[in-house]
């Protein structure tokens, strides 16, 4: 690292990026400390499985690591680079035998309970929630990925437009049409369910 | 009966902020950090050998987990063996999983008020819920928590670990 650089917590991603370029492989555990929530909700909203999204946000940053020059960021931020490999990288991952019967060591624990949350409202929310997640698994691809990118990791059209590869026009239908079929997915359970939102 | 924008829109919401709380499993930061330490060390080259290496050194903590508890487990009998051992002080919170329905959610979502009550049930249990159950342990009872609503029908249950 040059004398004059910037500590690994103040540098920029393009700092780190060049450094991680450069041969400088520590400069991977700041871009992961930033960019692998990002990059694990995304494969976990893509994928519906804790375990894939683990090795696959594991994968995508050991790819990094040997393909840092490869980002452009005038094509857009980081974050949406790395979870465009994620999705690639799911799609591997999903031609493979599944290893989600594997217990795993730490996986991600849901959140735990607020203390303050009635186990009956909890229950409720958990079980919203699930079907809400098992829906957008079950989105075709195009519209997962617009939906996802914008609703959930509160990307700019533009970020999702570059990242989808498509115009800010295409985008924008995407993702209404995305959100016209999860209505739709969901309608038959909102009536049975709709007194939980109104507690 | 089709559910309106609004109330996708809320529950998308609930989902963002549930995802805000989520980080990825501890894992995957130590096998990246393995990952650097052999690039580090130019032990390996390409992406390929990177990932494998990352992948095969979870090994690495379960074994020494697995070594540790041994020396305690020798440890501790070669201390009970001469004098009488100490009780840890301190014991892990029991994990606990997610209430499961025993009814229709829809039926739960009527229900106005619930309270909790531990319960022993039988481990047969976990396997009529779909839950792996260890045949050599069948017939212990497995400590675990119901969600009653006021006229003692039972709604949900959770298994302590």
């Amino acid at each position: 690292m040059p004398p004059n650089a910037p500590a690994a917590e103040d540098a920029s991603d393009a700092d780190l990026l060049r450094r991680l370029g450069g041969g400088d492989p520590a400069a991977l555990r700041p871009l992961y400390q930033r960019h692998g929530r990002p990059v694990y909700r995304f494969a976990l909203l893509w994928s519906g499985s804790p375990a894939t999204a683990a090795d696959v946000t594991q994968d995508v940053f050991v790819h990094l690591l040997t393909h840092a020059v490869d980002f452009d960021p005038a094509r857009g931020g980081l974050s949406a680079y790395l979870c465009g490999i994620a999705r690639n990288f799911v799609r591997r991952v999903h031609a493979l035998p599944s290893y989600d019967a594997l217990p795993d060591d730490d996986a991600a624990e849901p959140p735990a309970a607020a203390e303050t949350e009635a186990p009956l409202e909890r229950l409720l929310r958990d079980r919203e929630l699930e079907r809400l997640r098992g829906a957008i698994t079950r989105l075709p691809p195009p519209y997962r990925e617009a939906l996802i990118l914008i609703e959930l990791q509160e990307c700019s059209y533009a970020e999702a437009a570059v990242q989808c590869g498509c115009a800010l026009g295409t985008i924008r239908s995407r993702l209404s049409r995305a959100r016209a079929l999860l209505t739709e997915m969901l309608g038959g359970e909102s009536e049975n369910l709709s007194a939980v939102g109104q507690r | 009966m089709i559910m309106d924008d609004n109330a996708l829109g809320r529950r998308l919401t609930a989902l963002k902020q549930e995802l805000a709380q989520l980080d990825a499993p501890a894992h995957v930061g130590r096998r990246l950090d393995a990952a650097i330490e052999a690039a580090r060390q130019g032990k390996l080259h390409g992406a390929q050998g990177m990932r494998r290496l990352a992948r095969e050194s979870w090994l690495a903590w379960p074994l020494a987990l697995a070594a540790a508890i041994g020396i305690i487990a020798w440890t501790l009998r070669t201390t009970r063996d001469g004098a009488p051992s100490e009780i840890p002080a301190a014991v892990p919170a029991p994990a606990a999983t997610q209430f499961i329905p025993l009814m229709p959610v829809a039926d739960i979502a009527q229900t106005r008020g619930a309270f909790v009550v531990s319960a022993p049930v039988s481990r047969t249990m976990l396997a009529e819920l779909g839950l792996p159950v260890s045949p050599a342990r069948a017939a212990e009872p497995i400590a675990s928590e119901l969600l009653v609503r006021a006229d003692g029908t039972v709604l949900a249950v959770r298994f302590l670990q």
